[in-house]
Order: C-alpha cells, then structure tokens, then sequence
C-alpha cells in the first residue's frame, strides 16, 4: 500500500518531543516513535491529529520554559 | 559498384516490414542500425577459394542475398539479379574485432547493390576471421542458423567436388523470400492482416504514450541511432524458478521477462502506460523456415501499470495479449502504426520507445570440417529504440544485454537499471501475489548505499553557534567593522547591536519571550535589521510582512497569526546597550513565515533557532563567507531567503549591502551597487538574475552568486558563468529553512536544460523515494523527501497539515543531528533523480509538468528553447485548455523588435508536440512578491492565433511551385502556406515521393529526416530558399549524377 493510496491503512504515532505523524500500518515503526492506538485512513488518523496535539511546541521546550517560568 | 549490379531476374513488391526498413534507411542514409554484422573465427586449414564459391552457393540458393531495393512507381520495389555477386574480401592481418566493428559502421546503399558483404581477415596460414555484414532487410536473427546450415553444406560439397557449378552445390529452393511479399500484398492476405490489425490495435486501446524515462542528457530533436550495448548474466538459479512460476500460470519465459521489464520501467519513470515492442518471427508456413530473409516483425504489448497490480495478474495478462496476438495472427508494425497515425516526432521511434526479446536455446554455431569455429563478438554501437532488453536463456545461464542510445543515457544508469530488472525479476518471482509496486528495486548493499550517498554531511551544532551568540560575538571583536550599508549610509557592528539591545530590552518589557511571535512590519533599511535581531535576542519569533504586499494578506496573515505586538515604527530610545545574555533552547522559534498554501491558505512555517543557526554555518562552507565579504541583499523579507542575505554577513563579520525596495527592482541599481559597494556575494532568484542580465553588459568576475527559488535553467547558468561569477544553484523548500542543497554549477551545467541541484548541505539528508518510502536506484526518478536539523517545528495551528508533511524518518541515523530516533522527515512534493555524477537533479514539481496531447512537457525545456532564439528575452510556457476543445502549448514572450514566426526556429530544437500553438507577447512576466513566476497570472491567450494574411494570401514563387508538388503527391489541391504536410494525409511514402520531385524541381537534395522537420507549406519552403541558388558546380554535378541514374 503507498503513501497516496487511498486504500492505505495508518496508525497515529508519537514521538518523545510529542510531535504526531501517520505511519502506514503495514510498515515496521520506525525507531522513536510509538503508535497511540489510533488507526484508520489518512484523513481519520489526521482528524485525530487535530484534536488531540494542541500544543505543537516540542516537549524539550516545554519543559524547559515550564522550568525557567518555575524559576522567576 | 556498377559492377555489383547484373540483369534483373525478377521485381516484386517489399514485404511491410521491408517496407518500414527502407523507409527508415532513406530517412537516414548514413545509420547503420539495422546493419546485422557476424564474425567468426575459423582456426585450422581453411580453403578460401572453397569458401567463396560456398558463399556464392548460398546466394545461388536464397535469391534475397541477390536483391536490391529501390523506388519504384509509387512504392519501393525489390529487384532479384540472375546471378550473385557476393565477392569474399580478404584482407591480411589486422584486429578482425575492429575490422567487424568498422564492416558494422558501413552503411549500405540498398538500391546500388544487395546488402551483404563477406569479409576475411586473414591473420596466419590457419587463422582466419569470417566477417559477414547483412543489412536487416535481407535477414533476421532465425536466418542466422540456416545461413550457416547452407554455407557449411556448400563448403563441404565444394570440398568434395572441386568442379561443381556453384549454383548447384545446394539444392534449389520452391519459395523465395519475394514469394512471400508478393503473397502478403495480394487481396486474400490484405484481408486477413487488416483483421490483425484490428486486433493489435483494439488490444494497445489506442495510441499509448510515448515512454519518457528521465534522461542522463537532453534528448536530440532528431534520432540519431547512437548507442551501445550493456551485458549481463541473470543468475542461474533463477532458472528453474522461471520454469516453475511461469508453467504453473501458462507463461512462458519471456511473458516473465516482460512482465518484470515493464514494471521496472514503469518504477524508474513513474510512468503506468506505456507499450513495449516485441520482435516476432513471421515464418508462418513450414517451407519459410528455410529461408533466409527479414521476417521478423514487431508487436505491440501495451504496458498499463496500474497502482497494487501482482506480478501474477500482470504474467496472466500479458499471456493472454500474447495469444490474442497469435490468434489473430502477424500484424506487420508498419499497418498498425498507419492506423495510430501517432504525432510526428524526429526525436524517437514511434509508438513504442522500448523492446524486448527472448530467445530460447543456445545461438547457431558454424561448423566447417577440420575448423575449430568461435564466434567474434561485434560491439553494438547502434540504438533502434531509447531502450531494448535482449535475453538469451539456454540450458544453464541467462545472458541478458541492454542496447540503448548514448544520447540519451549514460553506462552508469543503465548498469544502475540492469541491476534494478534482475532485482525486480527475482523478486516477482519469489512473491508473484505481491503488489509490483512493492517489489524490491535495489538489493540490501544498494540500498543501504542509497541512503547515505551524500548524506554523510553531519556538522555538530552547539550553543555558540547560535545565530545571536555568534552576531555578539562580531560586535564585541570589531565593534567599529561596517555591519550595514543602506543607500551610501553605514552602521556599525558596535551600533547595530547597540540599537537592536535596546530596542530588545523595549520587547521583553512588552512580554516577548520564547515563542513568543513578533510582527515586523517595517521597509528595507537598518530599522529592519535591528528589529529582526531585538526580536531574537529577546528569545521571540519574528513575523516578518512585506509593507508592500496587499493589505488582504496581511490582515489575513495577522489574523491566523495573532502576534504579542507588530512593529511598524522603531525608534531609537536610550537604554541599555549591553546585550541581554538570555539563555536559548535550541527548539525554541526563531521565525514564523507564511507561505501560500495550494488550498489558498497561508501557512505559517515555524522554524527554531537550531535550524537557522545550522543553515548559517552549513551555508558558510560553501559560500566561504567571511570579514571581507560585502553580500549584497535584495530579497523580500517575506521569502525565507532573505535571512540567509541578512544573517549569514552578520555572524561571519562581514557586511550588509542593503538594497532598497526601488533599488532591488531596478538592475541597473543593482549592477552599480555592485560595482560602487564592493559587493562579493549576493543571492537572486533566477527571474532576478536574468533582468540583470538583460540590463547591462557588466562583468562581474568572482562575484559569489546563489541561484534559487525556483529551477536554474542552463542557459542562464551560461550566461552568469560567461559573466564571470562563481555559482551555486541553491535548492530548498521554506520547510526545511531557506537551503537544503547547493551546487557548484560548471560550464558543462550550462548544456543541460536544467541545472543539478546538487548534494545536500551540512545537517540536512535527502532521501529519493518511492511512494512506499523506500529509496530508488541512481537515475530513477522519485520523491524528494528531506531529514536533518534544519526541518521545520510544522505550520502553526495546523497539526493535521504537518502530520501529512512530516513524517516518521524511517532512516534514522543517531549520528546524524536531527536526524536520529524519532526524527522526521518532510516531503517536498518535488521530483527528483541522482544523476550518474551523483547530483541530484530537479525534475518539477508534478503539478508543474504540462500534458498536451498525451505527451508529458516540462515547461523549462521549452522555455529554453525559445530563449535561445536571438530577440526572445523571457519566456514562459502554459498549458491552456481552452472552453471548447484540448490542451494546447501557450508561450509568454518578453522579446526585442518585432518577433518572427518562431515555429520554425523550435521546430529545428524541439520535438513537434513541444513546439507552442498560441504565442502572447507580453511587456513582462507577472512575478509574485518573492520573485518567482507567477504562472497562475499568466493571461489565457485570447484565441489560437488567426491566421495572418501573409498565409491565406494568393501562393507566389517557391511557395507556389512547392504548392503544386504537394497537391501531385496528396492528390488534392494546396493553397494555403500554413497547410500541414503530414494534416493533409501526406505519410512517410509520400514524403518519398516529394522528395524525389523537390529533387527535380528545386535540383536540390534535401535529406528526409529534415523534411519531416518543416511539415507545413511556409516552413517547407523557407528551407528551400534557404539553401540559395544553385551554382553552377554544383549544378553541372547535379547533372551528371542525374544522368547517372537515368
């Protein structure tokens, strides 16, 4: 199944910065990332995408302005 | 050659193969690809006497190796001699493999004698090499055994009987090869092949298109039959499995074979459909298999690809074309090419662009009595097709050769594609039920080569490379160096980074931070910069707005972006001038950048500060930028580029030439700040670099000068280099910050249509994929997906768009920055393939690529062409659908004085389908804010040009007399000079003909091929006036050959 395919099936996948992506289910995960449970087409997976990743920033930053915001 | 020449037995009509031949070699006089050469090595006592009266037994015995060819009353005829000439040429010494190869390069003049020469190289009392030249319409590849069956027969018989009558060494035949074509012209055979050829055509469903792999070098106009061969061995073990596979679905060797060919060619050009000849034996009759002679002609399997197709269905369904084809019995090619009356196009074989034969068992081997026989091998250095795949399958090995034009492709890429077919093979037949599409194209060695070619370009990025920390740094080394220069005015390292610390104290005090999103609004000069920098050394992202771009945008950028603050206005307040020392995370935004998006809303790109400090030190190594260079900087700040003009003087140490908006638009400004400022380096998009061009004749030598933003065309790269720059073709999309690629461009770049772009920079990896992410082989084309640092956070508040842009990097690589566990990688959208130099080369975007009739136009190469023309200045190709009807080509011209019929002029570079129907003459090119062509603003041409009066005007002079040769051979009057040869029901045969009376008429020889170039009635006969009067040498030669051949 191609990436275009209509037909190809996809799992929601995270990463550890919590950036989402698709990954075709019939493909080994690449190293990294996990999938959340969620698979479907392309545009399920992505509507799935649109709700739940609501904070795009990575979570390295996060966590670091969480800290630095701790600090002042 | 008279002497060749001797009474004339018999004359017969050419067979419909033989007729196709004949029409080829009279196209092209000189090409010697359908020359069928021989040699063998005879060790041990040989009787060369006996051995040229054997040779003249066998042409006793086949009347086709007696035959020539010439025109006849409307059609060509083939004429028998009585008696053979064949002489046996015997040379002394010499290398009998270049002796063969030079009898291979010799064409032959069908109509001065039959077609066949025998030479013999003698290289000792008993070594001899035996070189026989056949063209291909006296024989074929199944008349190789029975001429040397005869000839070993005839040998031994004259052996035996040193007196025998040549003419009856062997016995005489009851069907002759003119037999056979009288046959197949008389009424009952025209029947049953007008059935054939219904049949052949119903199964191709009508004219396929023409196969476009992508090509090493740009294809020639006209076909030159160039070529070499490449060899190689499919290994045996896959012999069994090919028997076993195929017998269990009914399919021979060869339907495997093509099947896997088929699909190899359709993965390594993303084409689905598109048709494969293949060469058929046409001895029907059990008495024809004695006879030498061209019986072989080719059928037509149509290639149709389609998306999860198995390797078993596709095996079945060729199968099934196959026994369609023989039921329905030989179609000769030349009657199913009449009936697809494709477009005429010089530049390739017609209908079918590659072939494929098998052929099953060991090669004929020459026996003579007391001679040890090797056969020589004679290298192919002819093409008939783009590309033509020969397999050889005997009892233990399979030898396979691909013989494709040199034009077109280099060795590399052809080994690279002959590795991908045994890949692709093997694995069909290891899983026939797997989507072909899914087949392995590159073995594990190949693969893993591919995925790290050019990407070994990790450079490691720490906190002192930051892009603030490293301006800092500048200001604190040399505080009174020029940062900036804005019209004449300087400002210094020591005062920028003064202004911009207090103006970035002015930020943080309003609440800017990380992430947090500044608009700048501000027009080209040194309050721009020092805003730029407040916002980064205040942690912020900038929003940069081009003041003078409509205010819709912006609103509607504002809108989706909500920035903390927007600065219009920056005045200088006192304060605090010392820098502000924050600490930076690496992810957080350094810019946010709107670009348009295909759905037509902007997306905000949010590049880190990682990512743009990256890009500066990978960009320095090529650019070499430091303290002394003076980068002058044009670009909008709405185009991501403009950073790299900004940024990259600022942390080297050098210096800002800042043009103003009037002066960026103005080359003539631009040419004199070069000169007047010192400038080393600057950056344009290619619309740029040509208006400077274009406005002076300036030099500007070691100027460092990148070319991005859109494909650099060869000719402009020519131009530049001619101006004496050194040039970088830069290549990136917005999403992967400002460059990933950059190459050194040379003055062999300036040949190509289109200029490579390259490697990758430092921190960034391009990957060259298939739609199922696996990388393709060298030379075939995919989708070009980047990895690296440089890779964008994603489009602000779109989380769904960048999830489908950005994807998991299935090639992690932990050394790699940004390119580890976890890492992503974005898709560009465009096209690319690694040339056999290892560049990559840029194919277009795939919406970009235009289709008019069925055939599939890059724009830039048409655009190239019409540039090369002396008064076209710019020009830009569309295709226009217009309300009522098809796909036309449109060209935009921006050109000197009063522009010509450009038609022919293209039509001597660019294959006809290529060459526009509607031509708009414009003042200028509509160019988008960031300086691109905008091809959307492009106007619809109001019609298909009308005809000029100049071409419904009463015909005069050469015209009216070509006029008069055309009604004779079309059989129908003439009277417009834009009437189309070809349009009017003119064919190859008729071309023949017109050329005969041209001949006559104009006593002007004008070479077929050239015809074909200038099909309509005004270019025609511009091409006769071109050649001028005749004078008077020549014309008495004229003359005498005339009489000659009377």
């Amino acid at each position: 199944m191609s990436w275009d395919s209509p037909d190809t099936r996809f799992h929601v996948v995270i990463n550890e910065e919590e950036q989402y992506s698709i990954w075709p289910d019939h493909k080994p995960l690449p190293a990294g990332w996990q999938a959340v449970g969620v698979s479907g087409t392309r545009d399920e997976c992505l509507a799935h995408i649109e709700t739940v990743w609501t904070d795009m920033r990575p979570l390295s930053l996060r966590r670091a302005l969480e800290a630095a915001g701790r600090m002042t | 050659m008279d002497g060749l020449v001797n009474e004339v037995e018999r004359a017969a009509p050419l067979s419909h193969a033989q007729e196709r031949l004949w029409l080829l070699q009279r196209f092209n006089p000189a090409d010697t690809a359908y020359n069928l050469t021989r040699a063998f090595r005879l060790r041990g006592p040989l009787d060369v006497a006996v051995l040229g009266r054997a040779l003249q037994s066998v042409a006793w015995r086949h009347a086709i190796l007696r035959t020539r060819f010439t025109e006849g009353e409307g059609a060509p005829v083939q004429l028998i001699q009585r008696a053979p000439l064949l002489p046996l040429v015997v040379e002394e010494g010499g290398d009998p493999a270049a002796r063969a190869m030079a009898a291979a390069a010799r064409p032959f003049d069908l109509a001065a004698a039959p077609p066949i020469r025998a030479i013999l190289v003698r290289a000792g009392p008993d070594d001899h090499t035996l070189i026989l030249a056949l063209h291909h319409i006296v024989s074929d590849a199944a008349s190789n055994p029975i001429l040397a069956r005869d000839l070993m027969t005839a040998y031994q018989g004259a052996m035996a009987d040193e007196d025998k009558d040549a003419a009856r060494l062997l016995p005489a035949l009851d069907l002759q090869y003119a037999d056979y074509a009288t046959a197949q012209r008389g009424p009952a055979a025209q029947v049953r092949i007008a059935r054939a050829v219904d049949g052949a055509v119903a199964l191709l469903g009508g004219l396929p298109p023409a196969l476009d792999l992508p090509t090493d070098r740009p294809r020639p106009a006209a076909w030159s039959g160039r070529g070499a061969r490449h060899t190689f061995d499919l290994p045996v073990h896959l012999l069994p499995v090919i028997k076993a596979v195929g017998g269990a679905e009914g399919c021979t060797p060869f339907t495997l074979v093509l099947a896997a060919w088929q699909a190899v060619l359709s993965r390594w050009g993303g084409q689905r459909h598109f048709a494969v000849g293949v060469p058929f034996d046409g001895r029907e009759e059990e008495e024809m298999e004695e006879l030498i002679g061209f019986f072989v002609d080719t059928a037509v399997f149509p290639a149709d690809i389609g998306a999860g197709l198995t390797g078993r269905t596709l095996c079945r369904r060729l199968r099934d074309a196959a026994r369609t084809l023989i039921g329905n019995g030989a179609a000769p090619f030349d009657q199913v090419l009449a009936r697809l009356a494709p477009p005429r196009d010089p530049s390739r074989a017609p209908v079918f662009q590659t072939m494929v034969n098998v052929q099953m068992g060991a090669p004929a081997v020459v026996r003579l009595a007391g001679l040890a026989i090797e056969a020589v091998p004679v290298a192919e250095t002819t093409a008939k097709v783009d590309l033509a795949l020969e397999v050889a399958v005997t009892a233990d090995a399979i030898h396979c050769a691909i013989d494709y034009a040199t034009d077109l492709f280099d060795p590399v890429t052809i080994a690279a594609l002959a590795s991908a077919f045994g890949t692709l093979l093997a694995g069909l037949l290891a899983n026939p039920d797997a989507p072909l599409d899914a087949l392995p194209l590159l073995d594990l060695a190949g693969r893993a080569h591919e995925l790290t070619t050019g990407n070994d370009t990790a450079l490691d990025v720490h906190p002192t490379d930051d892009l603030v920390v490293r301006f800092e740094a500048q200001a604190r080394r040399a505080p009174g160096r020029t940062a900036l220069v804005f019209e004449d005015a300087p400002l210094s390292y020591g005062d920028l980074n003064a202004r911009a610390n207090r103006l970035a104290r002015r930020l943080l005090a309003q609440g800017v931070g990380p992430d947090i999103v500044v608009g700048v609004r501000l027009p080209r000069g040194p309050a721009l910069v020092v805003a730029l920098l407040a916002v980064l050394k205040a942690g912020g992202a900038y929003l940069p707005l081009d003041p003078d771009q409509p205010a819709a945008r912006t609103d509607a950028i504002l809108a989706h972006a909500g920035p903390r603050l927007v600065l219009d206005d920056v005045p200088d307040q006192d304060g605090d001038d010392s820098d502000l020392g924050l600490s930076v995370h690496p992810r957080q935004l350094a810019y946010r950048l709107y670009t348009s998006g295909s759905t037509g809303v902007p997306k905000g790109v949010e590049i880190d500060r990682q990512a743009i400090s990256s890009l500066l030190r990978a960009m320095a190594l090529p650019v070499a930028a430091g303290p002394d260079d003076r980068l002058l900087a044009v670009t909008t700040v709405g185009f991501d580029i403009a950073g790299l003009e900004l940024f990259l003087p600022l942390t080297a140490g050098g210096t800002i030439v800042l043009a103003s908006r009037a002066q960026a638009l103005d080359p003539a400004a631009l040419d004199g700040l070069i000169r007047d400022q010192g400038v080393t380096c600057m950056q344009a998009t290619p619309a740029t670099w040509r208006m400077m061009l274009d406005a002076t004749d300036s030099r500007w030598p070691g100027l460092r000068a990148l070319c991005g933003g859109e494909a650099l065309r060869g000719d402009l790269a020519r131009r530049l280099l001619d101006r004496g720059v050194r040039l970088w073709n830069v290549y990136g999309p917005t999403e992967t910050t400002v460059w990933s690629a950059a190459h050194a461009v040379t003055p062999a770049d300036g040949d190509a249509p289109a200029v490579a772009i390259g490697g990758a920079i430092a921190n960034n990896r391009l990957f060259i994929l298939d739609d199922r992410l696996e990388p393709m082989p060298p030379g075939a084309v995919g989708d070009l997906w980047i990895g690296g640092i440089g890779l964008a956070r994603g489009y602000a508040g779109q989380p769904a768009v960048t999830a489908a842009a950005f994807a998991p990097n299935p090639f992690p690589d932990a050394g790699f920055p940004g390119g580890g566990a976890g890492s992503r990688i974005y898709r560009t959208g465009d096209r690319a393939r690694r040339r056999p130099d290892g560049a990559i080369e840029f194919l277009g975007r795939a919406d970009h690529q235009l289709k008019v009739r069925g055939f599939r136009i890059e724009a830039a190469e048409v655009e190239g062409a019409l540039e090369a023309h002396a008064f076209v200045r710019q020009a830009a190709v569309t295709a226009h659908v217009p309300a009522d009807g098809e796909a036309i080509l449109c060209a935009y011209l921006v050109a000197d004085g009063e522009l010509p019929d450009l038609r022919p002029f293209l039509a001597a570079r660019l294959p006809a389908y290529m060459v526009p129907t509607a031509y708009v003459r414009l003042d200028r090119l509509p160019l988008s804010a960031s300086g691109k062509l905008d091809r959307r603003a492009l106007p619809p041409p109001d019609a298909i040009p009308p005809s000029t009066a100049a071409d419904t005007a009463p015909l005069r002079g050469t015209a009216a007399a070509l006029a008069a040769l055309w009604a004779e051979v079309l059989d129908r009057p003439v009277t417009r000079l834009d009437a189309d040869f070809f349009l009017l029901g003119g064919h190859s045969l008729r071309l023949v003909r017109l050329q005969t009376r041209i001949r006559a008429a104009f006593g002007r020889e004008i070479p077929l091929a050239d015809l074909f170039q200038v099909p309509t009635l005004s270019a025609m006969t511009a091409r006769i006036d071109a050649l001028g009067a005749v004078d008077e040498a020549e014309d008495i030669a004229f003359m005498a050959n005339l009489l000659d051949t009377l």
